[in-house]
């Protein structure tokens, strides 16, 4: 006997006891060389539900689960009929027809010629430690499709994949045949329907199947409530049906619907909010409300990819809300500029006709009428609307500067169009006397528009021009410098200067002036049009001044578009 | 140079009375022209250099002060038809804009007209004047 150590150390009436030991401990069968059972103990009873009687003379593979694989029972099968033993993990059903696990030791027993006679089945009870296995696959698995759906959406930053993968990853796991992911959405009425984020193709006819080709990538809609999911959304409850046909809670299915076994209808909350809800139908064997449990972290992940969709698209409401205002704020400004445009425009005429009416007042008045008051009043009407006239030309100019947008910016040699500017005031600095210095390369450019590079030059020179101090000869000094990205033109005269100091806060104002000298003609706007054009182009402008020496501004702007 | 010769007409095409009003007065005072014309809109500025409508045709050279905002036919209406003339129709006149401040867009439009000699802000003064009767000598004589 090779296979027992104990004679060396156990009595025979020991040995009894060990049996009597095994016998209380281990499930324990034997059967004959068929598999004909011959003995079953008290234990082996328990755990299959049979009776003794019942067992005695039956096949083994009465309790055959038929989990295994049918090399796994011929391997089996040829260990033992080898006369050795086999070790290994069985799925058995109780007569119920439920499952255990039993770690089986067969052993078999041989006769004298050493063939097996018999086998001893020696099995432990294992059921909850394979459970306890098979949930940690499980989690293992919902992990992982949890993992997936939520990497899917976060690369793709796209729902509807997210909700694609939920559903094949549900039906997958769950081994169902047709499924589908739906929001719950609820009108002014609180009526809730459901509109799907996912859901397998069941289109039986080419009516059917056109309805889901236009429909379901937007999301179909569901708002009968009288069928089986209607029941969840109404009540907030999971529902389990194992026949859907004929059901009292479902309100029917149209014709040619495919064939309905099964169903279950999962609520799909965050807090206690119902947000959407599951459904998947015909898993072999129907469904449990353990179920719901077990895929409790994608239900979660559910949850929370619905209101990320509502997040976004509260947000995409937001913007569009905002582009529109935004849309409808740039409209009002556009009307005002031109409003301020027009206004302007059309103030002009009626301001020069008044002065050319004085002017032929005048005209004609000083040939038959000595009276000096007339005299004096013409004149300062005169006066009055030549101020009119440039105030109402000023604002003109701003505002086509602001009206104005799309004038291309060009190349535009500097010295070139400042000497057409001097031409153009030829007469002006001849009656000041001024004296100009250029320094300039022929080829410096600068990157503008040309109406406003001939506007910027026209102010800094008319500036000069009429704030000179009279008691010495005004002399200008122009000084041009680039670099690759920009240009930078400085100008300074020897003119009467402002105090910085003091007006530092309105030199680049509108209408301001800084002189309380009545002989100089200005209406403060040149400062102002400088600055706003320098800005418009993405430049910088600095002003230096002192009282009695005189004004330098420096104007630097980028050689190209932004 | 400055040729001191007399145009025969001018035609001041503006709808605003003053406005015409005053440049009348002003080109009578300078004794420029022999003919002084006026007409309110392009139209009646078309019917007098061509003769139609029962205008008088006026008599050549012309020299053209063009408002662009009328009624009835603009300055702009006024140079499409004008461009349309035959060569004969159009010789001896010369066409200058006068506005109250050109746009952009209207200068961009002005630009497509070759007829144009030249582009005048408001109001209209004697220098101005000067100058177009002068350089329109000017071209004539090299032309000869």
């Amino acid at each position: 006997m090779p296979f027992t150590e104990f004679e060396n150390y156990l009595q025979p009436d020991e040995l009894t006891q060990l049996s009597f030991g095994l016998d209380q401990s281990a499930i324990i069968a034997v059967t004959d060389v068929e598999g004909k059972i011959v003995h079953v103990n008290k234990l082996f009873c328990d755990i299959s539900g049979y009776q003794k009687e019942e067992l005695i003379g039956q096949d083994h593979r009465l309790i055959n689960s038929g989990f295994h694989s049918k090399d796994f029972i011929k391997n089996l099968w040829r260990t033992i009929a080898q006369g050795k033993v086999w070790k290994g993990e069985i799925r058995n059903k109780t007569k119920e027809g439920s499952y255990y696990w039993v770690f089986t030791s067969i052993v078999p027993i041989l006769n004298a010629s050493g063939k097996p006679y018999r086998y001893l089945s020696i099995r432990f009870d294992i059921t909850e430690k394979k459970l306890s296995e098979e949930k940690e696959k499980s989690a293992a698995a919902l992990l992982s499709y949890v993992e997936n759906i939520q990497s899917e959406f976060i690369s793709t930053l796209s729902h509807n994949n997210a909700f694609e993968l939920m559903l094949k990853n549900l039906l997958e796991y769950s081994g169902s045949e047709y499924g589908f992911i739906g929001e719950v959405i609820r009108e002014g009425n609180n009526i809730p329907y459901l509109k799907t984020h996912s859901i397998t193709n069941i289109s039986w006819n080419k009516e059917t199947r056109d309805f889901y080709e236009q429909n379901a990538p937007q999301g179909m809609e569901f708002r009968n409530l009288n069928t089986l999911f209607g029941r969840v959304l109404e009540s907030g409850e999971p529902l389990i049906s194992d026949d859907p046909y004929t059901d009292p809670r479902r309100g029917g299915l149209p014709e040619g619907h495919p064939p309905l076994t099964k169903f279950i209808g999962i609520p799909v909350k965050k807090g206690n909010r119902m947000v959407g809800m599951i459904g998947l139908s015909n898993k072999k064997g129907g469904y449990s409300m353990d179920f719901i449990q077990e895929v409790m972290p994608i239900i979660n992940t559910c949850a929370n990819l619905i209101d990320a969709v509502r997040t976004e698209k509260r947000r995409m409401e937001t913007e569009n809300i905002l582009v529109e205002k935004n849309e409808e704020l740039r409209r009002m400004n556009e009307s005002l500029e031109s409003f301020v445009y027009r206004v302007s425009h059309d103030l002009k005429s009626p301001a020069i006709n008044i002065g050319n009416m004085l002017k032929m007042l005048r005209d004609n008045l000083d040939k038959h009428q000595q009276n000096p008051i007339l005299t004096q009043v013409l004149s300062k009407l005169q006066s009055a609307s030549g101020r009119l006239i440039q105030i109402v030309g000023d604002l003109l100019d701003i505002s086509k500067l602001e009206v104005s947008k799309s004038e291309p910016k060009e190349f535009i040699n500097l010295k070139k169009e400042f000497e057409v500017l001097m031409e153009e005031y030829d007469a002006e600095i001849k009656a000041s006397n001024a004296q100009i210095h250029i320094d300039a390369i022929d080829k410096q450019c600068v990157f503008l528009p040309k109406i406003e590079i001939h506007s910027i030059l026209q102010n800094l020179l008319s500036n000069s021009l009429k704030y000179r101090d009279n008691n010495r000869q005004l002399v200008i000094w122009i000084r041009v410098s680039t670099s690759k990205t920009h240009c930078s033109l400085s100008f300074s005269d020897n003119g009467i200067g402002i105090d910085t100091n003091r007006h530092k806060d309105k030199l680049f104002k509108m209408f301001e002036r800084f002189h309380s000298n009545n002989t100089i003609e200005g209406t403060g706007v040149g400062l102002y049009i400088l600055k706003k054009i320098v800005e418009k182009n993405d430049g910088m402008l600095t002003l230096e001044s002192e009282l009695g020496k005189g004004t330098t501004v420096t104007i630097e702007l980028p050689l190209n578009e932004n | 140079m400055k040729i001191e010769m007399k145009i025969e007409s001018i035609l001041l095409v503006d709808d605003d009375e003053v406005t015409n009003f005053y440049n009348e007065y002003l080109i009578n005072k300078m004794d420029i022209c022999n003919t002084l014309h006026i007409a309110e809109n392009g139209q009646i500025a078309l019917d007098k250099i061509t003769g139609q409508n029962g205008q008088e045709m006026i008599k050549r050279p012309i020299i053209i002060f063009l408002d662009i905002n009328m009624p009835v036919m603009n300055g702009f209406e006024f140079l499409e038809a004008y461009t349309k003339l035959g060569d004969i129709t159009k010789g001896d006149m010369v066409v200058c804009m006068l506005t109250t401040s050109l746009h952009e867009q209207d200068l961009k439009m002005a630009n497509n007209f070759s007829e144009i000699a030249g582009y005048l802000n408001k109001p209209l003064g004697e220098k101005d004047i000067t100058r177009i009767v002068d350089s329109y000598f000017e071209k004539n004589e090299s032309n000869k």
